[in-house]
């Protein structure tokens, strides 16, 4: 085998989502692109045995010579070059390289069919396809991956495309990225773990690690204080997205007691009729809206507020600072707050209509908010 | 917000007269007769809704110690300014009841 080597282009995967816009991948997607190696490896040696139906299984050094590389990461939005980089036997690559490349585009054109919900069943082998299960866990519900910009729809690796492959594999649970919040109702020091139970009343027995002990021990000898704490770690969802249950903790973080989050997520749970069999419950799109704006652009070093529902479906933040009463009347449907700050002295007041789908919105909400300090 | 009027309240905001119900059995009577929820019990006096020209009408309806703050007729940001009055009111005072 000489020291050449042949290096051929296996995936382009575009990379959108908000997150991407400035050409970056967050570390936790990244190292996510190796499963896509043991996948073409999977399907690689699928499609060597159907060449070769004689043989029983693949031959013992079937990927030797071959390697897997991320070679660049281009812009727009974010396209990592993943090539298969094949030793060179002679003049030509090694044997078994054209079972590789044909394994990357078997993989891409799966996907495409995924992508349109038709029958992959027959594709490539179902521990290839099992395999998604972990590959895009960390994608969020409005990012996707395109495989191939020339295909009529472009590969597209969504959520829903996840789905079809894990579940063609007869997989009903898939790994994701998770985020609960909730109670520390139990701490077991001898096992190790603890008991959260989520605002929706469900409970998850978790373990935690020895640097994760002091958060889980203030939480639950608070919990009577209703102490509330963020857990952040990979979770098993069904194909609803359900979560079925935490398999590993990789972050905890106890939670003020008017954290947003976690009184939007309460706000969530209420339905049609809650107002005294009055009172339409807040939409879901805009509860995932309104709390990922706050999280986003809410000035840290300004008070939280108190958030209630309104009858119409709305929410409604409200602020004591100092003499002023201030409200802000979100309009979840068109984005727009109604912002009154109300001197209960002086009577002075200060009102404005802020679009709160901007960026500049929410700053003059956090100008408006920190000037009160100084009026 | 709290000493705001819902929409189905049409302007006449519901509370306890003070001289007929004590702070718990306000309470008991809300969330066990009523069978709603309460987080717990503030108050305001007759003179301080007053002092906001806002009538108390002791209407006794649906039961007998119910009285209504009249904030009928009033344009919605003088509910607002009147609403975040009477709170600034409530609060001074405190928490009279909590669950």
């Amino acid at each position: 085998m000489s020291s050449e080597k042949e290096i051929h282009i296996l995936f382009t995967p575009r990379f959108v989502g908000e997150r991407f816009d400035d050409h970056g991948i967050p570390l936790s997607i990244l190292s996510e692109l190796s499963i896509l190696e043991d996948i073409t490896l999977l399907i690689a040696k699928d499609l060597y045995l159907k060449g070769n139906v004689d043989r029983k299984r693949v031959l013992k050094n079937f990927d030797q010579g071959i390697t897997f590389e991320l070679k660049s990461i281009e812009k727009g939005s974010v396209i990592p070059t993943i090539v298969l980089v094949c030793a060179m036997n002679g003049l030509f690559p090694v044997e078994n390289s054209v079972f590789f490349k044909d394994a990357g585009n078997k993989l891409i054109s799966t996907i495409e069919k995924a992508s349109l919900g038709l029958d992959i069943s027959n594709e490539i082998p179902r521990s290839a396809m099992a395999q998604f299960s972990k590959f895009g866990k960390g994608l969020r519900q409005d990012e996707f991956i395109e495989f191939d910009q020339n295909l009529p729809h472009k590969a597209k690796f969504d959520l829903r495309t996840r789905i079809n492959l894990v579940s063609a594999a007869g997989e009903s649970e898939f790994s994701a990225n998770t985020k609960i919040r909730g109670f520390v109702s139990e701490m077991n020091k001898a096992k190790k773990t603890f008991n959260i139970e989520s605002i929706s009343g469900a409970i998850y027995t978790l373990s935690y690690s020895e640097d994760q002990k002091q958060e889980v021990h203030e939480a639950f000898s608070e919990y009577e204080n209703k102490s509330k704490i963020l857990v952040e770690g990979t979770g098993k969802v069904d194909s609803s997205g359900k979560l079925i249950s935490i398999e590993e903790v990789d972050k905890l973080t106890l939670l003020d007691d008017l954290d947003v989050q976690f009184r939007l997520d309460e706000l969530s749970l209420l339905k049609d009729g809650w107002l005294e069999g009055n009172g339409i419950s807040p939409s879901d799109d805009g509860l995932s809206w309104i709390s990922e704006s706050f999280d986003k652009y809410f000035h840290p070093n300004l008070d939280l507020p108190y958030i209630y529902p309104t009858p119409d479906g709305n929410i409604q933040a409200e602020w004591e600072m100092k003499n002023w009463s201030v409200t802000l009347d979100v309009q979840l449907n068109n984005k727009i707050g109604y912002y009154h700050a109300f001197e209960t002295i002086s009577s002075k007041e200060i009102e404005r209509d802020i679009n709160l789908s901007t960026e500049s919105g929410w700053s003059e909400l956090n100008i408006l908010l920190g000037s009160l300090d100084f009026e | 917000m709290v000493f705001k009027p819902f929409p189905k309240d049409e302007g006449l905001l519901s509370v306890y007269n003070g001289e007929k119900f004590d702070v718990e059995s306000a309470y008991t009577h809300y969330t066990e007769l009523q069978k709603l929820a309460s987080a717990g019990v503030v108050g305001v006096s007759v003179s301080e809704c007053k002092a906001e020209s806002l009538n108390v009408i002791d209407d006794n309806d649906p039961f007998d110690g119910h009285s209504s703050i009249d904030f009928k007729d009033l344009p919605a940001k003088e509910i607002l300014k009147k609403a975040k009055m009477l709170k600034a009111k409530a609060q001074l005072r405190g928490w009279l009841y909590i669950r």
